[in-house]
């Protein structure tokens, strides 16, 4: 595709989006009622969750190569939507801020840091298992 | 109706997203590192981030389930800069790290901020 051209977007393909996103959030908002966050002093652990599945299913299906081959509407729908939905940035900074905010900086510094991290060796993870395993 | 609040904000957000990405995406991506980090995805964040400041400062109820748990929660991601990351990490080390460290310090900062400056604001 030419750098910088105009690309068109269907709008069935934003109202795919849309309803993974719709499905996505209401998966996180239900984890989060299952586990509230309680506020500073405590580990965010709806949020932590939500975005490490998030990402273990990101790396097995954006690399599978079942979802690269299927219908045109799998990947917005499933990986832009759902997972884009299911995870989320704005919690996780809030949550950040809001421990950072009251005085627990270590556990704003840890909350940052285990999200980070096991966030990216879990889509290292899933991609591996779509590689080797996908398949089977 | 809490339910429904959150169908709304989402079906808002994700889509938002999805097109701010790939407009910003489609006109600065290119081989060198600095156009390979995902400039998108950090606009995203950081202003869903500080949207989520504002936000929390300002608005209660199912109207606050709407626009935070629904909107930003669906319009930023963790997954999508997540596998970003992962692609940067075979592709441009250099951008990467740049990555890791900057898009959740951006995020953070963007929130205290924009929540702080809200909050003087409005009481």
């Amino acid at each position: 595709m030419a750098q910088g051209a105009v690309t068109f977007v269907p709008v069935s393909r934003l109202a795919v989006i849309a309803l993974g996103g719709v499905l996505g959030s209401l998966g996180r908002y239900a984890l989060a009622l299952a586990l509230p966050f309680s506020g500073p002093g405590h580990w965010p652990m709806a949020t932590f969750l939500a975005n490490v599945a998030g990402c273990l299913a990101i790396g097995f299906l954006a690399t599978s190569a079942r979802v690269a081959s299927g219908p045109e509407w799998v990947r917005p729908f499933a990986i832009t939507g759902i997972l884009g939905g299911f995870t989320t940035f704005s919690a996780f900074a809030l949550e950040s801020g809001v421990l950072f905010d009251a005085g627990h900086v270590l556990l704003g510094v840890a909350y940052i840091a285990a999200t980070m991290t096991a966030g990216l060796v879990a889509v290292r993870l899933g991609a591996l298992a779509a590689d080797h395993g996908g398949s089977a | 109706m809490t339910w429904l609040a959150i169908v709304v904000g989402a079906a808002i957000g994700a889509p938002l997203r999805y097109v701010i990405d790939r407009g910003v995406t489609g006109r600065v991506a290119g081989p060198s590192p600095l156009r390979q980090f995902p400039w998108g995805l950090l606009i995203v964040n950081v202003s869903g981030s500080a949207l989520a400041g504002v936000i929390l400062a300002t608005t209660t109820g199912d109207l606050r389930l709407l626009l935070l748990t629904g909107f930003c929660g669906a319009y930023t991601t963790f997954s999508g800069f997540g596998w970003e990351a992962n692609r940067l990490w075979g592709a441009a080390r250099g951008a990467f790290w740049t990555a890791v460290l900057v898009m959740p310090a951006a995020c953070v900062l963007g929130f205290v901020l924009a929540w702080r400056a809200t909050s003087l604001v409005w009481s």
